[in-house]
């Protein structure tokens, strides 16, 4: 009967070591994994935050030496701008181009001025169109279109037509001329 | 040397046996998981640490890209590219050197060769590269086809071309020539 209840009490006494080792590695085996994927979780977010960081500080490093040449470059930017027409001159410009006329020797009308749409990203640089019209001798509105080419603008001629007129003799030159004009920066 | 335990109590001892085995390798991996969780702490700590200075680093590159939102150098760069883009593009455009080159080999027919039209395009019309129509009317076929040599042989030059058609008909000929040309 003792020896009976012995056996017992000591299978009693297995059986528990049995399930809290089942129960410690399970809870350990848990524990374990929860740490795991926390610290694996804060490294993935260290890198990528590190990441987008490096992003930004590169961004700001070229903003800076963009900023840098924009500031050095300033005598050499306001020449290239002296290219371009801007609101202001507009006026004037078309004033000049009548007097090249005069400087040649014949007459030279504005037909038609028109705004094209802008050209670059940032909506300040817009064509503007001109139709011109002189006559006179074919040498004389020759003189007028290379002049018209070498006027120092940003000015390019798209069409021109010399044509004579049958019964006068007298030549017509009809250019098509595109000029950029440029929004100064707000 | 022989057992004399009974039978069914071998068994027992071999299970008890077993499950030692079974509860002391539960508990060796118990210690060794709670070793690596405790090992693990100095590097979530770290981690955290490491963390907190680079959202700090990202906050204040984060500012500083807000402060030069609204600067204008990146929109005077890309300005002043498309400036010099422009300036380069129109250099190329040249029709005084192309009608001027007609003229040129005009004054060796001028006598049978009357031109009255020229017409340039820097479009081309209907093809993409720039074109000079010259127009006007020859003496005869034989001096129309003379000047078009003269112009094919100029390396000026790369596209000669008029309509057989303005061949037709005897006496005076209006003839209409398409000339293509190096920029």
């Amino acid at each position: 009967m003792v020896a009976k209840r012995k056996k017992i009490g000591r299978n009693t006494l297995l059986v528990s070591l049995a399930v809290v080792g089942v129960v410690a590695v399970i809870s350990s085996t848990l524990l374990y994994s929860f740490a795991f994927i926390k610290v694996r979780g804060i490294i993935t977010q260290v890198a990528n935050t590190s990441e987008e960081a490096q992003l930004l500080a590169k961004k700001n490093t070229h903003i800076q030496t963009v900023r840098r040449v924009v500031r050095d470059t300033q005598p050499e930017r306001e020449k290239i701008d002296a290219y371009f027409l801007t609101d202001d001159e507009i006026v004037s410009f078309l004033e000049e181009v009548e007097g090249l006329g005069t400087h040649v020797g014949v007459e030279v009308t504005v037909q038609a001025v028109s705004v094209g749409k802008p050209i670059d990203k940032d909506e300040r640089i817009t064509p503007l169109n001109l139709v011109l019209k002189s006559e006179g001798s074919l040498e004389k509105i020759f003189y007028l279109l290379t002049l018209l080419e070498d006027f120092p603008k940003a000015m390019s001629v798209q069409e021109v037509q010399f044509s004579q007129q049958p019964d006068e003799g007298i030549w017509v030159g009809n250019f098509d001329i595109v000029v950029l004009k440029i929004e100064k920066a707000k | 040397m022989a057992n004399v335990l009974p039978k069914k109590d071998r068994e027992t001892l071999r299970k008890n046996y077993w499950l030692r085995v079974v509860v002391t390798l539960a508990c060796m991996f118990t210690a060794a998981m709670l070793i690596g969780t405790t090992s693990l702490i100095p590097s979530y700590l770290s981690a955290r640490t490491d963390l907190a200075e680079v959202t700090r680093y990202e906050g204040l590159q984060g500012d500083a890209q807000n402060a030069t939102d609204g600067d204008s150098a990146t929109e005077t760069a890309r300005v002043v590219n498309a400036q010099i883009d422009q300036l380069l593009k129109d250099r190329n455009v040249n029709a005084s050197g192309v009608i001027q080159q007609v003229m040129r080999d005009w004054t060796t027919h001028a006598e049978d060769i009357i031109i009255s039209d020229f017409s340039y395009d820097v479009a081309g019309g209907d093809s993409s590269v720039p074109q000079l129509r010259v127009s006007g009317e020859a003496r005869s076929r034989s001096t129309l086809n003379a000047f078009v040599q003269t112009l094919k042989a100029d390396p000026v030059f790369t596209k000669v071309s008029f309509p057989v058609s303005d061949l037709a008909g005897s006496g005076n000929i209006v003839f209409s020539l398409v000339l293509e040309f190096k920029l």
